[in-house]
Order: structure tokens, then C-alpha cells, then sequence
């Protein structure tokens, strides 16, 4: 068999760039679709911290070998693909209203198959942590985090496992 | 064929009477009220649990209680403060509870109502613990929904901070 020219595996190689970078970008569809919804009627900011910003604070934090808690860190930003963080404040005044809030669950649930792992909420303020993933990993999280005056969503698209937060928690639980 | 179509519908219906079987009645009343602003409320799901229960901790105290912790499948909570209506709550949740629950505790004094009853599975075990807690400015409903041994609620009743738990500290199977 042949072996491929340099200009067909450039192809194959932006092929699959593509391809991967529609699948990150289709994941936090609805997400981007609530925040622009508010975009010109309140205070939006996205934060972004891709793989290499991780790779880039687990190296920082990898100048002390000896401290155990900053290994384990390390370790567990190396599985975090990427963080997305959206805020939205001061809705004409007021906060974003709870039949967006509800919509957007609904949303993540029905078409983007994530799962409600836990919901709190008292009085003004509101917490939902949904997941998508398999059963042995955490996969990618949604936080709707809701108070009298921001709205913020965190998206964690992680490949860790629940093994690599177990050693975590046991980790920090050692100290 | 006309036999076999009857014979599908009939196993379409039977699956919707099973499914509709499977909600408790007491989820009527927190299907109820919680989507009202006014009520506290705390849901953790079964896959929450079926995460947890991956989790391997390494002290033996921690250890055995989250063997308790991969027993439970879910954990409801709805509640409302400051209100005049905890009487009334109580009785409206308590009507809710249909014949299969039974009494393990009721506790009460002056001024509030405090009730748990359990549900049991074929093993004898608890497969869902409601807590009812009723007084002049308060009320309180907690559905706890797995496979627990009764000698197991002392020690979940022991660990968490959810005001009433702690009169099932000292309960223990005969």
C-alpha cells in the first residue's frame, strides 16, 4: 500500500480538526444561544481557558515536586479539555428570569443529552449541575449558578474519570 | 394478526400502568410544589448517587458510610421557612402518603408535628423514608429513596445536618 501523500494527510489532519472542533463547538450550542439572547440587554462576559492554558497552570504548579496537592492538580488539569465561563448581569435592571433558566435545563437535556446530577435552590438563588458522560467519567458539566443579580454558567469539558477524582478527594482528604 | 395487534396493545398498556405505578404518591406532592419560588428545595438524582458511589475513600469511618451512601438511589427535599402555613403543609403532604407507607416515628410536642414513614421492599429493607416536619412557622419534607437497612439509618441520621434527622440517631432494628 502506498503511503499517503504529504498534501492528503494535511487534508485527513484539517479533515479531523474540523471535524473535532464542530463537536466542541456543537456541545455548547445552547449555551452560547442563552448568552447571546441576553447580549445588548445585560452585561455578558465569556471566559475562556482551553487544553494548553490548563497544560500551562499544571506546569506552573509542577516547580514544587515535593508538594503532593499541587501533583494531584496537575494531574487533573491535564483531563480538563477546556473551561467556559459566561456571566450575565444586570437584565434591565433585574436578574435573568426563571422560565429562560428552566428553558436552557430543558434544553441541555432534551437536545444535548445531559443529564441533572443536583439542583438547590433557596430563595433567590439557584444551583443545577448537569453532566453529560459515561458512567466511569465525569465528563462534560454544566453549572447554572443563579443569584438576586448574576446569572453564571460554567461548562467543564474534562475527560476525567471518576478513579482520577477519587485519588483527588483522597489526596486533599490525606492533609 | 388481529390477535397479535390486541395482544401488543394490551403489553403498551400494561407498561404505561407499570410506569405510571412507579411514581410514589408522595412525588405528587413535591411535583406540587416545586416549582414554587417560595420553597427551599434540594434534588440530588440517581446518577449523582451512581457517581458517588465510584468513590473510594480510604478512611474506614468514611468507608462505611459510603457503603450506606451506594445504597441510595435519591434525596428530595422541599421546604419553606418564616411561613404560617407549616401546619397546614404538614397535613396537606401527610394525606399524600398512600397506604403502602408505614409509620416508624411520630414525634410531637407543643408546637410542631414530626413524622417518618417508611416504604419496604420485598428484602425487608427501606425503600423510601419520608420525613414530615410541621410546626407554627415552618415545614419541612424530605424523600429519601434507595435500599437501607434500618440499622443503617442511625448512621446516615448521624452524618447529615438536616434538621428532625437526628431523632433517628438511636433507632436500630429488633
Amino acid at each position: 500500500m502506498q503511503n499517503p501523500t504529504p498534501m492528503k494527510s494535511f487534508i485527513i489532519a484539517a479533515g479531523c480538526f474540523l471535524l473535532s472542533a464542530t463537536a466542541v463547538s456543537a456541545q455548547d450550542k445552547s449555551l452560547r444561544e442563552f448568552r447571546n439572547k441576553y447580549r445588548g440587554a445585560a452585561e455578558t462576559h465569556t471566559v475562556g481557558l482551553g487544553s494548553f492554558s490548563m497544560r500551562l497552570a499544571g506546569w506552573c504548579l509542577s516547580f514544587d515536586d515535593s508538594d503532593a496537592d499541587a501533583g494531584a492538580i496537575k494531574h487533573a488539569l491535564k483531563n480538563v479539555r477546556r473551561v467556559k465561563i459566561y456571566t450575565i448581569s444586570n437584565v434591565n435592571g433585574t436578574t435573568v428570569s426563571n422560565d429562560d433558566i428552566a428553558d436552557l435545563k430543558s434544553n441541555l437535556q432534551r437536545n444535548e443529552n445531559f443529564d441533572l446530577l443536583m439542583e438547590v435552590r433557596d430563595k433567590g438563588s439557584l444551583v443545577h449541575v448537569l453532566n453529560k458522560g459515561k458512567d466511569d467519567e465525569l465528563g462534560n458539566v454544566v453549572m447554572l449558578v443563579q443569584d438576586q443579580q448574576d446569572f453564571v454558567i460554567v461548562n467543564l469539558q474534562t475527560t476525567l474519570k471518576i478513579a482520577e477524582i477519587n485519588s483527588l478527594i483522597r489526596q486533599f482528604a490525606s492533609n | 394478526m388481529m390477535k397479535r395487534f390486541l395482544l401488543l396493545l394490551m403489553a403498551v398498556f400494561a407498561s404505561f400502568h407499570l410506569s405510571a405505578q412507579q411514581v410514589s404518591v408522595i412525588d405528587r406532592f413535591f411535583q406540587k410544589y416545586e416549582n414554587d419560588r417560595n420553597f427551599t428545595l434540594v434534588s440530588i438524582t440517581p446518577k449523582m448517587f451512581s457517581m458517588f458511589a465510584k468513590v473510594d475513600m480510604g478512611d474506614p469511618d468514611a468507608k462505611n458510610m459510603m457503603k450506606v451512601i451506594q445504597k441510595l438511589k435519591s434525596l428530595r427535599i422541599l421546604a419553606k421557612e418564616e411561613t404560617k402555613d407549616g401546619p397546614r403543609l404538614y397535613k396537606e403532604a401527610a394525606n399524600f402518603l398512600s397506604s403502602d407507607f408505614e409509620e416508624l416515628m411520630t414525634v410531637r410536642d407543643k408546637d410542631s408535628d414530626l413524622k417518618f414513614m417508611v416504604k419496604e421492599n420485598n428484602r425487608g429493607n427501606i425503600s423510601e423514608l419520608i420525613m414530615l416536619v410541621g410546626s407554627a412557622n415552618e415545614f419541612m419534607a424530605m424523600s429519601l429513596v434507595g435500599d437501607i437497612d434500618l440499622n443503617e439509618i442511625s448512621l446516615i441520621a448521624g452524618s447529615v445536618n438536616i434538621q428532625g434527622m437526628d431523632k433517628l440517631k438511636n433507632i436500630k432494628k429488633k
